[in-house]
């Protein structure tokens, strides 16, 4: 038997052409964002930004703030309220550098809400009221590269922290940053040949789309707030935290403008909505946070330096690993020891105090898929092979190889008996044409005068961890007795993976209904939680629950089908008889909202009769579910590689990049269009990463130039100039429902670095200092 | 064609336009009424809005406009408002703030970068973020909001080819979009990538863009 949940057949499950339940609302503007949260008497927030990258407040006066007409409330960093609430420092989780604070009275980077807050009747007088503060501030040394910061001679950043270093400690094993895998000294000295190299990638950010608001009302014992967050329970449970049990708290989660991944805002949830609450308290007025400049200020990449020691057989077979890097966030080398057969690793990462924002990463981030693609293409050009034949003959897991794991995993958990690499490189090579356009490194020059190159990256496919995660994973069924027929109870928030529809398709086939016939609106605090942002690529921890709670509402529905019940009270007491009487639940089926007998399709009832029938003698049919999956010993069997062809400009450095495709192993395929959302709008993202995404500082002052979308500059629509090509490839090897692996975190990581491959192939050299932007390309070929 | 007022409500006595009102007298009034939303009326607000069930656009200028502030009239989904504005107010503004078109996005804060508030004012698509209210007296605007309304195929296209995502851009794409099949009834995927190189998607949904536009470019050549 298989590991994961199975049907016999799907209907809405992993077909196409369902209409997107979110589509109208998105198409026609008539959804809800936080930003369009608009409440009568509404007051509207601000917060002061410290103009300096590590200062600290010597004196603070507001009363020109407090005068200002239409000003309702200011709040200071050293406000009655945070010791009265025993405020500590959040430290951003466990992979970040910064340690965040609500309104600073130490700035560790420009732009950081220092000081105070203005609560005031617009915007507008918030923003002309934040100037009339006098700070007097203590100017501090600062550091922005995380290499100078490790270096023997740094200035010591947080001497209040670590007298002695501004590398931080926290004890755990991610914060230490080590990973250790078999011995690579013993693995350098059985190989062929050992080459050594550097890689660094540039601090990056989410940058744009709907920047940081939160709303934030009391209503008598209530409190009633509109996030823009992806993980909406955390943010009910820390308002309770600060604003007390007795009040009844309700967190609505409306759609999200594009936020990929809670990690970065995980501050946001947290003293974010409480400065909004603070300031509803006190006004006794709905009030509006806006964070306009959030999306620069926060929400970026890890950005550091990275040196690789590898050594491999004359074959290819690579042997050992080694790298040594330095970074604002913590590097998890986790990727190579997940899918490969490489049997000795070494990776040690320091993480110093800096003085930018925190950083963590969105959409997993390029850090461990980078070292992955610099080995392997740095192997096969090392070594003239094919990258292709590198990544089959380094294939595996955990350092096992994978005719092991066919064994030993695969086979005694009945998983099926395919090689998800081997069908991944076949869909993906020959639409992509690999063999006719691969070529020696700086062998092709185009008509055009440019060089042509083509690249390929490959690595697991994962859904990092399919067990329960760290909130709890809640959802109810209802069957209507009026339209629509179901309704799916969670609140869930849309961070616009269309999950909303890719559950229905599931509860449809668990359910036996149309996917026309299920309704689920997200937005309300149900009692009941899917957070789908808790954690990556969280529809696969979502989905048991839906199959769960879908299969309980089923036998619900048969099991009333069949039994005879009373109506009235004594003495008044009729018998009710059964629907189907005379049946048993296993004698009837569902499908299409239909309720049948198997032997006798003709004896039927719609299930809106069964849910009418006899209704106030009958519970309604609803179940809740918190059925999360568990298994013991997981291995990535899955597998995913993007290809690339680029030309490359030899007197500008700009690289154009022409086709690409796609091929990734989602397991089982639930949701096609949704897949290829993720597949060409992670690549273009990754892309944009690897070729010009960077925030660019000042350092004379330590301030963020490009901290708008004018000069921070991601890709646009014809950044990409040639066909884009995906193959989805279901091996049913993942461990999630019906096979089922994640994609939404993969292709925006993976591809992130394939660039490096692409323009050696057209040049001959290696750049793997990211971005590679045109002065690069040009200081490579010697042109600068 | 229906006429509105900045202040009107349907069904009621015409009030005080918002925009008329003073700073001084509006505080006031806001302790005495439900708030701004209701004083300005232009369009239901979101008020006690639980998520997004029963919401609908909100109109709650968070700005007032100046004593003596000019009054333009514009024309908006086939209605007409007049309003006061600020000189220096931009039409996003205008339009999102005091008439309560909540598709009007601004990714880009007043950059004119992204397209995310695009509208189309006379046929022709606009930056509303870069345009002042002021210099739009008389014109005819576009929302998605309106081409929804009006059934144009665009928008079922767009949800069947899986256009949006997170879905915040998507109205600013759909007002380029319809633009362009107003001028070219054929336009081909050149055409359609210039047209929409404007427009940013962080989701990057872009290459749906293609078959969306031409398959409703198809559709209204059948008049569907």
């Amino acid at each position: 038997m298989p590991v994961y949940t199975t049907l016999d057949s799907y209907n809405a499950i992993g077909k196409r052409g369902l209409r997107k339940k979110d589509g109208y609302e998105k198409a026609s503007g008539t959804g809800l964002y936080t930003r369009d949260v608009y409440l009568p008497g509404m007051l509207y927030s601000k917060m002061y930004l410290c103009p300096h990258p590590h200062a600290r407040i010597k004196s603070l006066d507001t009363k020109a703030v407090e005068a200002y007409p239409g000003v309702k409330a200011v709040f200071r960093y050293d406000d009655k309220w945070l010791k009265d609430n025993k405020w500590r420092n959040f430290t951003m989780w466990v992979f970040s550098h910064q340690t965040e604070q609500l309104l600073a009275e130490e700035a560790n980077w420009a732009g950081e809400p220092a000081g105070f807050a203005v609560c005031a009747d617009t915007p507008r007088i918030c923003d002309e009221a934040l100037k009339l503060a006098k700070i007097e501030w203590e100017i501090l040394p600062f550091e922005l590269d995380p290499e100078k910061a490790v270096a023997p001679n740094a200035v010591i950043l947080q001497p209040h922290v670590d007298p002695k270093t501004n590398v931080r400690h926290s004890g755990s094993r991610l914060f230490e940053g080590y990973e250790v895998h078999g011995d690579v000294e013993k693995g350098f000295a059985e190989s062929d040949k050992i080459i050594e190299f550097r890689w660094s990638e540039d601090e990056t950010t989410v940058a744009g789309v709907e920047a940081l608001s939160c709303v934030a009302a009391f209503r008598g014992e209530h409190l009633e707030v509109w996030a823009h967050n992806q993980i909406p329970l955390r943010t009910t449970n820390i308002l309770k935290q600060y604003f007390g049990n007795h009040l009844h708290i309700h967190v609505h989660s409306l759609y999200q403008g594009a936020q990929f991944g809670h990690e970065n805002w995980i501050v946001y949830y947290t003293w974010f909505p409480i400065m909004a609450c603070i300031f509803a308290q006190r006004t006794q007025k709905p009030v509006k946070l806006l964070y306009d400049e959030s999306y620069f200020h926060a929400g970026g990449y890890e950005h550091g330096a990275h040196n690789f020691k590898v050594g491999f057989k004359k074959d290819g077979t690579i042997m050992a690993v080694q790298d040594t890097s330095v970074r604002a966030s913590a590097e998890v080398h986790g990727k190579l020891w997940e899918g490969t057969s490489i049997p000795n690793l070494f990776g040690t990462t320091q993480i110093p105090y800096i003085n930018r924002p925190a950083a963590i990463n969105y959409r997993h981030g390029m850090r461990s898929c980078g070292v992955w693609n610099n080995v392997f293409f740095r192997v096969a050009a090392e070594t003239g092979l094919d990258p292709h034949d590198v990544a089959m003959k380094n294939d595996g897991c955990r350092g096992l190889a994978m005719s092991w794991v066919d064994e030993n995993v695969k086979r005694p958990k009945g998983f099926p008996m395919v090689n998800s690499l081997e069908a991944v490189f076949k869909a993906g090579k020959e639409a992509f044409g690999w063999d006719e356009k691969y070529h020696a490194p700086g062998a092709r020059v185009l008509p055009n005068g440019k060089l042509h190159g083509v690249g390929m990256v490959h690595c697991v496919a994962w859904s990092p961890d399919p067990n329960g995660y760290f909130q709890p994973n809640q959802m109810g069924i209802n069957i209507q007795r009026t339209t629509p027929l179901v309704r799916i109870l969670a609140r869930h928030a849309d961070g616009g993976w269309n999950h909303e529809s890719t559950i229905c398709r599931v509860v449809a086939d668990e359910l036996g209904v149309k996917y026309e016939d299920i309704e689920f609106r997200p937005f309300d605090d149900t009692g009941l939680d899917t957070p789908a942002g808790e954690g990556s690529t969280g529809l696969v921890r979502t989905l048991p629950m839906a199959i769960d709670v879908a299969r309980k509402v089923r036998a619900l529905i048969l099991a009333q089908c069949t039994t005879p019940t009373k109506s009235g009270t004594e003495p008044k007491v009729v018998e009710v008889p059964a629907q189907f009487p005379g049946l048993k639940p296993e004698d009837l089926d569902i499908k299409e909202g239909i309720v049948f007998e198997k032997a006798r399709p003709e004896n039927r009832k719609t299930l809106q009769q069964v849910a009418n029938y006899s209704w106030q003698n009958y519970p309604p049919f609803i179940a809740v579910s918190g059925r999360q999956m568990y298994h013991d010993e997981v291995y990535y069997m899955g597998r995913q590689a993007t290809w690339v062809e680029v030309e490359v400009d030899t007197e500008t450095g700009e690289i154009e990049i022409k086709t690409v495709v796609n091929s990734n192993d989602v397991g089982k395929c639930i949701d096609p269009e949704g897949v290829n959302g993720q597949q060409y709008g992670g690549t273009y993202m990754g892309l944009s990463h690897g070729r010009q995404d960077a925030k660019v500082y000042d350092p004379a002052t330590g301030v963020l130039l490009n901290d708008n979308l004018v000069d921070y500059k991601w890709f646009s629509f014809n950044d990409i100039t040639g066909p884009m090509n995906q193959c989805i490839i279901e091996s049913g090897l993942g461990y999630g429902p019906y096979g089922a692996i994640g994609i939404g975190e993969s292709l925006g990581a993976v591809t992130a670095t394939l660039l490096a491959g692409a323009v050696y192939n057209a040049t001959g050299k290696w750049i793997t200092d990211f971005p590679i932007t045109p002065d690069k390309v040009l200081k490579a070929l010697g042109k600068i | 064609m229906p006429k509105k007022e900045a202040g009107e409500t349907e069904g009621e006595e015409p009030q005080e336009s918002f925009s008329t009102i003073s700073r001084r007298k509006f505080l006031k009034d806001a302790g005495l009424v439900a708030g701004g939303a209701s004083m300005a009326g232009a369009a239901p607000i979101a008020a006690g809005v639980s998520g997004q069930t029963g919401a609908k656009p909100a109109a709650v200028p968070p700005e007032t406009a100046a004593t003596g502030s000019p009054k333009i009239r514009l024309t908006v989904n086939g209605a007409e408002y007049d309003v006061l504005v600020d000189p220096e107010e931009s039409l996003h503004t205008c339009l999102r703030e005091r008439l309560g078109f909540l598709s009007i996005k601004d990714m880009c804060l007043g950059h004119g970068a992204c397209g995310s508030c695009t509208v189309i004012m006379d046929g022709r698509p606009i930056l509303s973020c870069l345009t002042l209210a002021i210099e739009c007296d008389g014109k005819k605007i576009q929302t998605a909001e309106g081409i929804a309304l009006s059934k144009h195929p665009l928008i079922e296209t767009y949800i069947m080819n899986h256009c949006m995502q997170c879905g915040y851009c998507t109205p600013g794409f759909i007002c380029t979009s319809k633009s362009l099949l107003d001028r070219n009834p054929d336009p081909a995927e050149a055409d359609i990538r210039d047209a929409l190189a404007g427009n940013l998607c962080r989701c990057a949904t872009y290459i749906r863009h293609i078959p969306a536009v031409q398959q409703a470019a198809r559709a209204l050549k059948e008049g569907m």
